[in-house]
């Protein structure tokens, strides 16, 4: 699906893709596709970060209707907060996106109601209404971010990714019956399009240790070297291992994994969107788990599934980062699903920030909540981008 | 301690969102199932494996939990006194035996009586404690018997009836063993209702709660007593857990422990409603996390446990996990999974103590 909304723009209406332009369109609803010449990437019509259109900027009596709009009737009208503030197209865009969350949604919803949770229907059906979800969501937030964050405070994406970053940092993991206190490393090394990533995360009194190779492919995107790419969309396909003992409890689980994820800038499909990112990954896993006390092991099946709406801040040089929320279906990770009333199904959501001082210096910022609580800080060091 | 005080912080700040029906509230409430205070009665079942649908001075009523348990009565009056005591959802040749101090008979039964309640007289002497044991025939007996199993119930109360009476016909069956959900949304007519249609089984129905089955004031314990409960019968041990929630409570797992360590030398099976891990993993009709199922299980592998049994999926599964025999009997009347083949149905399960495991055997409901 992202990949569509990536490689035909058309589909959405979206504007020419090429370099961000210093040039601001106007955004008073008359701004479309027709507003640049059809095909000339150098002169495509997306507001640069920073810029601004005084002739156009609303109001805070505009602004402040507008917010409220998002939420009344925006809750079940996505983009009718851009449409109080006469971004009409760009309303009108979020209203289709959330058409077609929504039906993504009643088709994996009406088989798993009609069919009573079938084992032979459950994975679409859950494929189906996970992705139709995070549509939902997403243009609800950017409705409501689009709304409330002026254009000229709007953040951009930089356009290479570094070759190396490490990441050391703590996480505490709060399940009901367990406190973890987790020191987390990490090594994201690149080179041209390909992607390796080892981690390890370790609780401090020894209850568990997770080791993770990731290996990834990017088709699409932003990645090291001198040529940019385009904005900070992306594709990339992985592989994974994640082991995960605990010793205590006797018990070792390994996932393997394959996951398509990717990034769309917002920009691409409305200049009004700009700053916004929405996220999207599919994939499968299957998780063994082995029993120091059993003679057998249980594999069981994972649908990876995970959605999202952020924002950038800053522009491509530091300071700048990005702040994410998300929906992840996992169940195999610290968090897991979600309990209590949602009874396991569904997986956790959660927050995640990065920010970088210097060119070499930031840190992240994390929280999830799913069957357990997880949250903390890391310290980033990268290579120059 | 540290750790301690980070936990109370945590809970403290999670309590702001917290519900009533959480499963931590449902521990709390397990602890409080079978004692009850009238002015000069007072009843204590021992590990809360009856529940004490009404008191007073001159009177008991009774909910069995389990085929066998043990009630503590003391009765702070002068004199000798003699009450009434009705124990419902027993099997129906328990009886009760009273410690030396006090004297129990057993009383007929009325013409409207359920085939599962049982009458008794009590008489209590003054200003003293009396235990009453309750035991069956076989209770010694480590040879082999039947169970059934049978969960989720819920939109199919009003069918339930042809399903006990199968169950009815099962030979040597000696109760019905549940893996929760018998309402649709765990209110106290729906509960009641379910009662009702229970006076047709002619054998006791012990079975912990499903997340059908609360609610923020759930009538479940003050019905059909705790969620988290063990008994042993004729030498085989069911410890049944609240997993209602995708989740096992971390005072239910001290109990688990505890009855893990009791059951290691027993035929023992583990009962629960939502299973750790659903056969179809996609699905996750299972614990929200996959790091506790995996622990839970293994714990269970440690102890030696030799069958799980689960509902909560409204199908049949026969598989294993943790190298454990698994069954998920979700048959009970509620909406069915589709294209699976299954329809209404409960487990017979043959098993001993000397024997172990014997066989589960599915049986239909509809022809």
């Amino acid at each position: 699906m992202l990949l569509a909304l990536i490689s035909v723009p058309s589909l959405v209406r979206a504007q020419p893709i090429g370099p961000r332009s210093a040039a601001a369109p106007s955004l008073d609803g008359t701004l479309g596709a027709g507003n640049s010449p059809a095909g000339d990437p150098t002169s495509a019509p997306y507001p640069a970060a920073g810029a601004s259109d005084p002739a156009s900027a609303p109001t805070p009596t505009t602004r402040a209707l507008a917010l409220g709009a998002t939420l009344i009737p925006g809750v079940l009208l996505h983009g009718s907060g851009h449409y109080v503030l006469g971004r009409t197209q760009a309303a009108a865009k979020l209203l289709a996106v959330e058409a077609v969350g929504l039906g993504l949604l009643i088709a994996g919803v009406a088989p798993l109601v009609a069919f009573n949770a079938s084992r032979y229907l459950s994975r679409s059906s859950a494929t189906l209404s996970g992705l139709g979800a995070g549509f939902f969501v997403v243009s609800s937030l950017a409705d409501l971010y689009g709304v409330a964050a002026p254009l000229d405070s709007r953040g951009s994406s930089p356009l290479t990714t570094p070759v190396a970053e490490a990441e050391l940092g703590y996480r505490l993991s709060y399940a009901p019956s367990n406190i973890d206190h987790l020191l987390v490393t990490q090594l994201d090394l690149r080179w041209q399009r390909l992607h390796l990533q080892p981690s390890l995360w370790h609780a401090v009194a020894g209850r568990n240790s997770r080791q993770r190779l990731m290996f990834g492919y990017r088709p699409y995107g932003p990645i090291p070297g001198d040529t940019p790419a385009n904005d900070g969309s992306f594709i990339e396909l992985t592989a994974a291992v994640t082991a995960h003992s605990f010793p205590t409890k006797r018990l070792t689980t390994i996932t393997y994994e394959v996951f398509s994820h990717g990034r769309l800038d917002l920009r691409r499909v409305d200049p009004a969107f700009e700053g916004m990112f929405g996220i999207m990954g599919l994939g499968m896993a299957a998780q063994t788990f082995h029993y120091a006390d059993a003679d057998g092991s249980d594999v069981s099946s994972l649908l990876l599934l995970r959605s999202g709406f952020g924002v950038y801040l800053g522009g491509s040089t530091p300071p700048h980062g990005e702040i994410l929320s998300y929906y992840d279906h996992r169940h195999d990770d610290y968090a897991g699903g979600i309990n209590d009333r949602a009874i396991g199904i569904p997986g956790h959501v959660g927050f995640s920030g990065r920010g970088y001082f210097s060119s070499a210096l930031g840190m992240s910022a994390m929280a999830e909540l799913g069957a357990n609580w997880i949250t903390g800080l890391s310290l980033l060091v990268r290579s120059p981008l | 301690m540290r750790a301690t005080l980070g936990r109370i912080a945590i809970v403290a700040v999670l309590g702001l969102t917290s519900c009533e029906d959480r499963p931590g509230s449902r521990s709390m409430l397990d602890m409080r199932v079978g004692t009850a205070q009238s002015s000069s009665l007072s009843a204590q079942v021992k590990d809360g494996l009856a529940t004490i649908r009404a008191m007073d001075d001159d009177s008991l009523w009774l909910w069995g939990g389990a085929p066998l348990f043990e009630v503590t009565l003391t009765w702070q009056g002068n004199g000798p006194h003699r009450i009434d005591l009705i124990l419902d959802n027993a099997l129906a040749d328990a009886s009760f035996v009273a410690s030396s101090n006090a004297t129990v008979s057993s009383q007929p039964n009325e013409p409207d009586d359920p085939p599962t309640r049982l009458r008794f007289s009590v008489d209590l002497p003054a200003s003293d404690t009396a235990q009453l044991n309750l035991v069956t025939p076989d209770a010694d007996d480590t040879g082999p018997y039947r169970i059934a199993l049978m969960s989720d119930i819920q939109e199919g109360i009003d069918r339930v009836h042809s399903a006990f009476l199968l169950i009815n016909d099962q030979p040597d069956a000696r109760f019905v063993l549940g893996a929760g959900d018998m309402a649709i949304s765990g209110s106290r007519d729906e509960l009641l209702a379910v009662q009702d249609e229970m006076r047709a089984l002619s054998i006791p129905y012990f079975t912990t709660l499903g997340n059908h089955d609360v609610h923020e004031d759930s009538p479940w314990h003050e019905l059909f007593g705790r969620g988290n409960f063990r008994f042993v019968f004729r030498g085989v041990q069911y410890s049944l857990i609240d997993s209602a929630a995708a989740t096992v409570d971390d005072v239910a797992y001290e109990w688990l422990d505890q009855w893990l360590e009791e059951g290691r030398d027993r035929v023992h099976v583990v009962g629960m409603h939502i299973p750790p891990l659903d056969p179809i993993g996609a699905r996750n009709g299972a614990f929200g996390s996959r790091i506790e199922a995996g622990q839970l299980l293994s714990s269970l592998a440690s102890a030696g446990v030799d069958l799980t049994v689960y509902g909560h999926i409204h199908s049949y599964y026969q598989f294993d996990n943790a190298s454990i025999p698994a069954i998920i009997s979700g048959g009970g009347g509620a909406k069915d999974e589709k294209l699976d083949g299954y329809g209404r149905h409960f487990v017979m399960i043959d098993l001993g103590a000397d024997s172990g495991i014997i066989s589960t055997t599915l049986v239909r409901i509809d022809p």
